[in-house]
């Protein structure tokens, strides 16, 4: 599989789980206490794409995990260094609301990326013709 | 520019066809019809190279644009499409000719 066609299907995973971990946080708008989790795939992306590169660590073994490599799976990450109201609760309503709309245009567009590689692959298997 | 491919296929006015053909029987011709083929498939394999480092890129959050990955994709898909087409009509010259008899 090509690397596009991976990385696409790791950001639908990413997408699929940010869509869950929003719906959780403004299921919580009203939980004393709680605090809101975020998604981190984007950054792990840049990191494995190479402009940003991370401490490698040295492998002894071939089948030593590498530790800040090319690990695409999207991550949960809690946000427990705000608070927006008096009983510690975090989650800020507008902020939830405009990450879902540009988590929903990140899906629509990997889901017409695939779409689109898929096509031209199906094209070239059946050589012009449908 | 978009679909820079079919500026090769743009027919040569009338008057020159045959100045211009006259001139190639005498003139060695510049370059082989293989080495344009070849230079042509290479620039589909960029577009398609591109393709994929912009969505790359966009999924990283480092482009901001979407229209320029959606253009990028479709522009690798439209040049894909004219070369298969492409070499199912020299098959299919090829066939026609193999097929004649004498």
């Amino acid at each position: 599989m090509t690397p596009a066609l991976y990385v696409l299907e790791k950001a639908l995973d990413a997408a699929t789980l940010r869509q869950r971990v929003i719906a959780h946080n403004v299921a919580n708008v009203n939980t004393p206490g709680f605090k809101r989790s975020d998604v981190s795939f984007e950054e792990k992306l840049a990191r494995a794409l190479g402009v940003e590169p991370g401490v490698e660590l040295y492998r002894t073994h071939p089948g030593h995990l590498p530790a800040g490599g090319l690990e695409l799976t999207p991550e949960v990450v809690p946000d427990n260094s705000t608070t927006m109201r008096q009983d510690g609760n975090n989650v800020d309503i507008d902020r939830e609301m405009v990450d879902l709309v540009q988590n929903s245009l990140n899906f629509n567009f990997a889901v017409q990326q695939l779409n689109g590689r898929l096509a031209m692959l199906r094209y070239v298997i059946n050589e012009g013709r449908r | 520019m978009l679909l820079a491919p079919t500026s090769l296929l743009t027919p040569a006015p009338l008057q020159e066809i045959g100045r211009s053909t006259a001139q190639q029987n005498t003139a060695a011709p510049a370059e082989s019809f293989g080495a344009l083929l070849k230079e042509k498939l290479n620039e589909i394999s960029a577009l398609q190279q591109q393709a994929d480092v912009l969505t790359q890129e966009y999924l990283a959050g480092r482009v901001e644009d979407v229209h320029e990955v959606m253009l990028a994709l479709e522009q690798a898909n439209l040049s894909l499409q004219l070369a298969v087409q492409v070499r199912n009509k020299v098959v299919e010259a090829y066939q026609e000719i193999s097929r004649m008899q004498f």
